[in-house]
């Protein structure tokens, strides 16, 4: 029934009668990808693996349309809930459009437009009275068409667009017929997916059959939706215009520019906040008789305190994911201060900050992933040490058995959560799979229900020992700091998040294909020591990037 | 500038915070005469998670028309002849691996294998599984008879996906394997959608300019999916096909008369209940939801709904209950004093009295709503503590316009063990029970809808014996 045995190694996914929606999911690679030696990788010729279509998330939607049409309307944050596959909202072979999400991308569609008509001359760049309105409608279908679909129209595409808007005109006069075309184009396949296909290929790969280059214009979409999750600006769609992404290097080139945008700043803190699970935190509900310092406003404060200390490490700190996991530093605000035992800075703005040393260190100890794994009135090791070895150390536990009767104690403010949680690891049928959770979680104990430190639980002091087994870092520890450190330490870690890399920036698991691509990502993460946007532009340098099969299909 | 009713009607409904006006008190507004289209039968889905940790407080007792409520399903008892209690209902199918809770929720109501999908495991806490394997009975009844209405079906959820997206641990319709219908967990956003384009088009076939600007896009973007669908590989042209029916199903919609013309469907305000999210919100926003759907299928915007509260392993806290703890946690056991469970569910089996009615004070002629309906309330396991699939939570409602017999419980096979302790019922057994499939075929039968077998043949036929009239 488990995915994983009970040493963690995967099971072959059961891929029995049922099927998992038709055919429309490609098979799971059986087994863990373990890269060639790079010197096998020099050599060899390049395999992209698949890269199924993708349709933009609702992140990458605002983003879009934001810097189409320059607005700050945000309508995808109203969509229906989107897929979480491999912690992330972009898995592309298992997120799927229902009538309501379809409704939503038309009202979106019809506001945004309505919204771009209010300033028709501007919407246009160019004056109906000056050229004639066809000629005018026509250039627009060249230019919006082109920042559209992220690449210029074909002949047929925009004898389709002009024929729409002809019969438009016809019926609703020119402004209206503009109109409609924004409306239209924002709903058509080229604008919602990340379309390459024959039309936009690059060049045969000489040594590969079957592989091409990524053309020009996907290059720019897939940097772009890379580091920014949003459509390429002018200068990337110039560069794929001019052939100036013809070589890794002018790529390379590109994306160092992007990393410098404030857009590669949201992108990164969007990963983080999905790989830590930050979005949830918006939601959690403490119990007001055990934790009395809650109130609701506290969640998304404690996103946003998490979301900045990602930033600001990244980007204006050591940059490292190891920083990311030990570094003291930490944002508050007046209301937060408390919650740290630090003095309040004045404001209600998030301020950067010092956390006490000896507390805190790095995000697995600041309060928005505690609170997260824990309960309303207590802590949680389970929690806890499940999210480490499932998501930091990528060796996720299986479910509970079949019919297994999970009752565990009674939560007690008299017995502490290390003695309640004894029964995991004396009966056998829980301490198979629990010792892989538990000692890792029991370290956290010094953070209660919400995240607050303590050093005392049930009139005793809180004993934070724990222990790391079937890792890299296999040992005992002394509370979460110590456990930080440990983890930075960890090549398994560090491989760990190539992986989640992986994930959120092909929107896809990883395949036997994908060997090179992951030892290419591992290898620089290793050498630069974790260095998270140098890992971002090792990926822009992979064969699953700079390469795609060959189309399979007809032209547009 | 003029803007489109849609859109206007959206701003005045922003705008209108603080102004209490709400939702029609439905008793006072809904309609007393029979129509002709309403009195058609209506399928109801409702579900409530995690099961019960006392079984025996939980199921009903006793045979035939002789049937006493326990504890926790006590609040449905002026219901008592309008109820049909099943007893010995299980999942039978094979099943593929994955969080049971998840495994159960994707299988209530497809009755078929689920797809078990590696990439879901991956999810922080210890949520797996996949999509269905199949289409949903409600999907399938709406795929016969859903056409003449606005919506073939309509999902309602109350906080179904803020904390999981859309996950298979949330989900319990499909259109087909693999293809979710996420519940709208937005009663204000619900209440957009379904009542303020009400009165167009006039008549069928008869559109507005602003109906018919929204159709002619809606037919370029459907012809420019057919135009590039050619172009990608043969699996992301099912993908492409896939989001076109959907927009099919939304142009559809665009055409045909959405409600009758009563005063309470066209005349109907709303008042937000506040952020949808907010866990303090859940019996408002819950409440809003349940009318917003008795409203909708009064009105004949559908006749197939689902009312989802929570999800699969529901991790909703009851703070208005004064319970410290979470759902889940508290289905194991795991909470200060009092396991709370038996409380969470009292609280639902009131939602559910609410629901019911709400339904029966509906009049249609010579039937109530609730007497035109044919409702299953479900759960994902009949126990929370052992995850157990056996005798499932099948308290079904009304009888679909004369079709089924109510006011009985009917039990399918027995009890193989008994319950050794009256607080745990560990080890709690069930032989000769029927699969949930034969309930699904029920539930075909009584919509009227022909079937002997549904999802997965190989467990069971139906109908049921001794239920449908």
């Amino acid at each position: 029934m488990a995915s994983t045995n009970p040493d963690g190694t995967p099971k072959v996914p059961d891929t029995g009668t049922g099927g998992q929606g038709g055919t429309m999911t490609p098979p799971t690679a059986t087994g863990p990808v373990v890269p060639p030696p790079p010197s096998v990788c020099a050599t060899a010729a390049p395999e992209p693996g698949p890269s199924p279509l993708r349709r933009l998330t609702h992140t990458e939607y605002d983003n879009t349309v934001r810097d189409l049409l320059t607005t700050t309307a945000t309508p995808a944050r109203t969509f229906v809930a989107e897929e979480r596959s491999l912690g992330f909202d972009n898995g592309a072979t298992v997120r799927t459009v229902s009538q309501l999400l379809a409704e939503q991308y038309a009202n979106a569609a019809r506001q945004l437009s309505q919204a771009a008509g209010t300033n028709l001359a501007g919407t246009l760049g160019c004056d109906p009275a000056v050229t004639s309105e066809d000629a005018c409608a026509s250039s627009f279908i060249d230019s919006f068409g082109l920042r559209s679909y992220r690449r210029p129209l074909s002949v047929n595409e925009k004898a389709r667009l002009n024929a729409f808007y002809q019969a438009s005109k016809a019926e609703y006069g020119f402004p209206a017929a503009v109109e409609m075309l924004v409306q239209a184009l924002l709903q058509t396949p080229q604008f919602l997916y990340r379309m390459e296909v024959a039309d936009t290929t690059g060049p045969a790969v000489a040594q590969a059959p079957g592989v091409v280059q990524a053309g020009p214009y996907e290059l720019a979409s897939r940097l772009s939706y890379l580091f920014w999750q949003s459509m390429p600006d002018a200068t990337l769609l110039a560069a794929a215009q001019t052939g100036e992404l013809a070589t890794p290097a002018q790529v390379v080139a590109q994306a160092r520019r992007l990393l410098l945008d404030p857009r590669a700043k949201s992108a990164v803190v969007n990963f983080h906040s999905q790989w830590f699970e930050l979005g949830p935190v918006d939601h959690i509900s403490k119990d007001a008789t055990v934790v009395s310092n809650f109130t609701p406003e506290l969640g998304p404060l404690l996103r946003q305190q998490a979301e900045a200390f990602v930033a600001s490490t990244v980007f204006d700190g050591a940059g490292t994911l190891g920083a990311l996991l030990t570094s003291p530093a930490g944002f508050v605000n007046d209301t937060l201060a408390p919650l740290y035992g630090v003095a309040a800075p004045g404001s209600a703005t998030l301020s950067p900050i010092m956390l006490p040393s000896t507390e805190r260190a790095g995000l697995l100890t600041q309060a928005a992933w505690l609170a997260l794994n824990a309960k309303p009135d207590q802590s949680s090791p389970v929690k806890r040490g499940y999210f480490v070895r499932s998501e930091l150390l990528c060796n996720t536990p299986p479910p509970p058995p079949p019919a297994l009767n999970v009752m565990v104690p009674a939560f007690d403010p008299n017995v502490s959560t290390r003695q309640r949680f004894e029964a995991h690891r004396t009966d056998p049928a829980c301490a198979s799979c629990h010792q892989l959770m538990d000692p890792i979680g029991l370290g956290f104990e010094h953070y209660d229900a919400l995240g607050g430190y303590r050093v005392a639980e049930a009139n005793a002091p809180v004993d934070a020992k724990g222990e790391l087994t079937n890792t890299d870092i296999n040992g005992v520890f002394n509370g979460a700091i110590e456990l930080g450190q440990k983890l930075s330490s960890s090549a398994q870690v560090q491989n760990c998040a190539v992986s989640h890399w992986f994930h959120f920036g092909f929107g896809r698991a990883e395949t036997q294909a994908d060997g090179c691509t992951l030892g290419k990502m591992q290898e620089a993460f290793s050498k630069t020591n974790g260095d998270i946007r140098e890992l971002m532009v090792t990926m822009s340098q992979s064969d699953a990037f700079l390469y795609r099969s060959a189309s399979q299909g007809g032209a547009l | 500038m003029n803007l489109p009713r849609k859109l206007a009607r959206r701003r005045f409904l922003r705008g209108a915070g603080g102004i209490a006006v709400g939702l029609p008190f439905l008793e006072s507004f809904l309609p007393r005469k029979a129509s002709a289209q309403s009195a058609k039968p209506r399928l109801v889905i409702v579900y409530s998670p995690n099961g019960s940790n006392n079984v025996s407080e939980f199921m009903l007792t006793g045979g035939g028309a002789n049937y006493t409520f326990g504890p926790e399903t006590a609040p449905l008892t002026p219901y008592k002849n309008k109820l049909l209690v099943i007893s010995g209902i299980e999942i039978k199918h094979p099943t593929a691996g994955g969080d049971q809770h998840t495994v159960a929720i994707a299988s209530m109501l497809t009755g078929v294998k689920t797809g078990y999908d590696a990439k879901f495991d991956d999810v922080a806490t210890s949520v797996a599984g996949g999509w269905a394997g199949g289409i949903s009975v409600d999907q399938e009844v709406a795929k016969t008879i859903g056409a003449t209405t606005k919506y073939q079906s309509l999902q309602f959820g109350v906080q179904t996906s803020y904390r999981y997206g859309n996950h298979p641990i949330g989900r319990l319709s499909y259109a087909a394997a693999g293809q979710p219908l996420p519940p709208e967990d937005d009663p204000a956003a619900a209440y957009a959608r379904l009542f303020s384009n009400v009165g167009a088009p006039t008549a069928p076939g008869v559109l507005d300019a602003n109906l018919k600007r929204d159709k002619s896009v809606m037919d370029f973007v459907i012809a420019e999916y057919g135009a590039v669908s050619g172009a990608v590989s043969a699996e992301d042209k099912l993908r492409l096909d896939q989001h076109v029916s959907m927009l099919r199903e939304v142009e559809r919609g665009l055409t045909v008369t959405p409600v009758s013309n009563l005063a309470s469907c066209t005349q109907t305000s709303f008042a937000s209940a506040g952020d949808p999210s907010a866990v303090s919100n859940f019996p408002a926003i819950a409440k809003q939801q349940r009318d917003l759907m008795v409203l909708a299928l009064s009105c004949g915007l559908t006749r197939i709904a689902s009312l989802q509260y929570s999800y699969g392993r529901s991790l909703q806290p009851f703070p208005w209950l004064n319970l410290a703890s979470d759902h889940h946690s508290m289905s194991h056991g795991d909470a200060l004093g009092s396991d709370g469970t038996k409380e969470i569910n009292i609280w639902y089996a009131k939602e559910l009295a609410e629901l019911l009615k709400s339904l029966d004070a509906v009049n249609e002629g010579s039937a109530t709503l609730l007497d035109n309906c044919i409702g299953w309330w479900c759960s994902d396991v009949a126990d929370g503590g052992d995850h157990s699939w056996l005798n499932l939570r099948a308290i079904l409602f009304g009888s679909a316009g004369g079709r089924v017999k109510t006011g009985q419980l009917v039990t399918y096979g027995q009890r193989s063990a008994p319950v050794p302790d009256p607080d745990s019922d560990l080890n709690y057994g069930w032989t000769n029970g029927q699969a949930t499939n034969a309930l699904h075929v029920t539930l075909l039968n009584a919509m009227g809808v022909p079937a002997t077998t549904f999802g997965d043949p190989q467990v069971g036929s139906g109908p049921l014996p001794g239920i449908l009239v």
